[in-house]
């Protein structure tokens, strides 16, 4: 970790001279396209004593050196195979997810003459290992307490996994301080950022509130508090079956402490993405594994740093939303150049942008951000749109008596009217702002709110409801919503895009899963990821798909990761 | 209890112990110390000059050798003990491999 410590301040450095750089791991270089997607590079079969041949097993390989690694999934035989234009040759460490077996330390050596073979024999897991290998939709599927209780526990996920609560021996007493102590730390912060609001100080000098204490009194009811071992049996999902097991998963490694939030595909393949909790834009090579970071300048030293929103302009250029630091970065791609502009209260209070879209800036040359945590306790959350050539900020406010419209997700439409999406259990209405006139409008949704979205081409918005585990879709031309229940009890679904032609692609924050949903007939697809993960943010790639369907790029918010799912049939 | 009677408790739990202690020892804050930012008081801390049954500040990962930490301000005894006392790593934020806690 010295590394990073050093990579620290060489950024800090850079950020005086706006310039990137490239930090240059081991490369094995992926093949750019599939030329040869029919011979495979390393075959074999998984199976157990307790199963025989095992279906959906992920199996992946990584080369000894590289930053990146190779899933493939076992098919109804137990068989699976690595295709030649993913492997190239040299040592590779093999490894597996199948809850409740485990695999000896493994190895294979992949040729260039004939297609490498092994046989994967998984021992049954021991108790302690299955709940070792438990995601947290797992565990909420597992323990007792009821709907309310366990949605509520989802907001741990912003922050860390469900192995902190339940894996503690807190009573209730003592896990309500703990409780009430992550309401003073700020959105962004985690175990190794332990960030603090201002306010964190007279926070903590209060007890905490009764829902604080109800939330720890059910964490005190599922963790260790009571005993050696949890009063519930472990109930894993089942393993992926059918379509779900026709997939390429890759996953980079990032440097550091990456906390990458949002990733998104640029026209020349690179992947951009924002990182939560430090300074920088990152930008990821994946046809090498390279990645760039392109260091922010820090405003308001001592708050927190980092970034949730990345958005890209027609023209190219990247902006993210800094957090803390409530400032609007611009980083031009071909210089490195990185600009930024200040929020009118950057220095007041907690303020911080979080969401910032230019996407459809090109229509009105504005972009629209908001800011969170504002000085003013009535009226904290502020929307606005940005001149892009002037840089001023115009705010927009709510009709008289209605709550601040700024909240959690921000959708620009075709013609750059901005959707506020609000991440609520009892939040039943969206609403969009026009662009031209401010005048809102609101749209039911039952409940739930929303989170994150994405506009597609019918100018249709999808979006999706964390709380209540759906995914929506608001028809501007008919003004209705159709939503769909995520088949998967408690994911935190966060995000889901449409790839214009056939498929939604979400992901979550609980299960591991990314999924793929047909809307016309309801068929849900959900890709096991190789490694437990916090997705978040999705970008559809749309096109330059050897398969011939689309693909899904995603991250791993809590452990430093980049995702590509590749579906190998439509 | 409806766990598998073959299980061994004490295995559960020595399996906690690598999930937590073994993790927080390979994370030391002076390895991983996150920029400068506020901290919070010791009375927020519910910060104690003396150990809380076996946790003491010394073992915590957020503890900074000889007297700091890196949430709470002012001097730290490592015989202290406050309501942050953890022994997670903080690399681990929950999104452990498969079987494997940490990162």
């Amino acid at each position: 970790m010295k590394a990073s410590s050093s990579l620290r301040s060489v950024l800090t450095s850079l950020a005086l001279l706006g310039a990137g750089f490239a930090i240059t791991p081991v490369v094995a270089t992926l093949p750019a396209a599939a030329q040869s997607q029919g011979a495979a590079a390393l075959t074999g079969n998984v199976s157990s004593a307790e199963e025989g041949k095992m279906e959906g097993v992920v199996v992946s390989a990584k080369r000894k050196g590289a930053t990146f690694m190779v899933s493939v999934v076992s098919n109804a035989q137990g068989e699976f195979s690595f295709p030649k234009d993913r492997l190239v040759p040299g040592d590779y460490d093999i490894t597996m997810r199948a809850i409740g077996y485990t695999l000896p330390a493994t190895t294979a050596t992949v040729a260039d003459s004939s297609p490498a073979q092994i046989d994967l024999k998984l021992n049954k897991a021991t108790h302690e290992q299955l709940a070792l290998q438990m995601s947290n939709s797992e565990w909420m599927q597992s323990a007792p307490g009821s709907n309310v209780e366990k949605t509520t526990m989802l907001r741990c996920l912003d922050c860390h996994g469900f192995q902190r609560p339940i894996f503690s021996k807190k009573n209730a007493d003592e896990m309500a301080l703990v409780v009430h102590r992550m309401s003073a730390h700020t959105a962004n912060a985690s175990p190794d950022f332990p960030f603090f609001l201002t306010d964190a100080n007279e926070t903590l000098a209060k007890p905490p509130t009764k829902g604080e204490a109800d939330l720890a009194a059910y964490i005190a009811t599922i963790n260790l508090s009571k005993g050696d071992d949890w009063s519930f049996p472990l109930k894993p999902m089942p393993r992926p079956k059918g379509k779900a097991t026709q997939v390429i998963v890759t996953t980079y490694d990032l440097p550091g402490l990456a906390a990458p939030h949002d990733t998104l595909r640029d026209a020349r393949g690179n992947v951009w993405f924002s990182d939560f909790q430090e300074q920088f834009i990152g930008k990821l090579d994946p046809k090498t594994g390279e990645t760039t970071q392109y260091p922010v300048p820090i405003s308001k030293p001592g708050f927190p740093t980092g970034s949730l929103m990345l958005t890209m302009d027609k023209e190219g250029m990247i902006w993210e939303g800094m957090m803390g630091q409530a400032q609007v970065a611009k980083l031009d791609p071909k210089t490195g150049k990185v600009d930024i502009l200040l929020a009118p209260e950057w220095d007041k209070g907690d303020t911080r942008f979080t969401m910032i879209d230019a996407l459809h800036s090109d229509v009105d040359g504005k972009l629209w951000t908001k800011t969170n945590g504002g000085p003013d306790p009535k009226h904290a959350n502020k929307l606005y749109q940005v001149d892009l050539k002037t840089g001023a900020f115009k705010e927009f406010l709510p009709p008289p008596g209605r709550r601040d419209i700024a909240a959690y997700g921000l959708v620009t439409d075709l013609d750059n009217n901005v959707y506020s999406l609000d991440n609520n259990f009892d939040q039943k209405q969206i609403w969009r702002t026009d662009a031209k006139t401010g005048e809102v409008h609101y749209i039911d949704v039952v409940n739930g709110g929303g989170r994150r979205g994405h506009i597609d081409s019918q100018n249709r918005l999808w979006f999706s409801q964390f709380y209540t585990n759906r995914y929506g879709m608001y028809d501007p031309k008919t003004d209705k919503v159709t939503q769909f229940q995520v088949p998967t009890p408690f994911a935190g679904a966060y995000d889901v895009q449409y790839d214009d032609v056939k498929y939604a692609w979400g992901a979550d924050m609980s299960t591991d899963l990314v999924q793929r949903l047909d809307p016309v007939t309801g068929e849900w697809t959900a890709y096991l990821l190789p490694i437990s993960i916090n997705t978040r943010h999705v970008d559809v790639q749309k096109t330059d798909n050897p398969y011939g369907t689309s693909s899904v790029w995603s991250e791993g918010q809590q452990n430093g990761k980049i995702v590509h799912v590749e579906p190998t049939t439509p | 209890m409806s766990i598998d009677a073959s299980i061994s408790r004490r295995a559960v739990l020595r399996t906690i112990g690598c999930a937590t202690a073994c993790g927080a020892a390979a994370a030391r804050a002076q390895d991983y110390h996150p920029q400068a930012q506020t901290l919070i008081s010791q009375a927020a801390a519910h910060y104690q000059a003396q150990p809380h049954d076996d946790q003491s500040c010394g073992s915590c990962p957020y503890f900074i050798t000889p007297n700091k930490c890196v949430s709470v301000e002012g001097d730290i005894s490592p015989n202290g003990w406050c309501n942050m006392y953890t022994t997670f790593s903080p690399l681990d934020r929950g999104a452990h491999q498969a079987g494997q806690p940490g990162r």
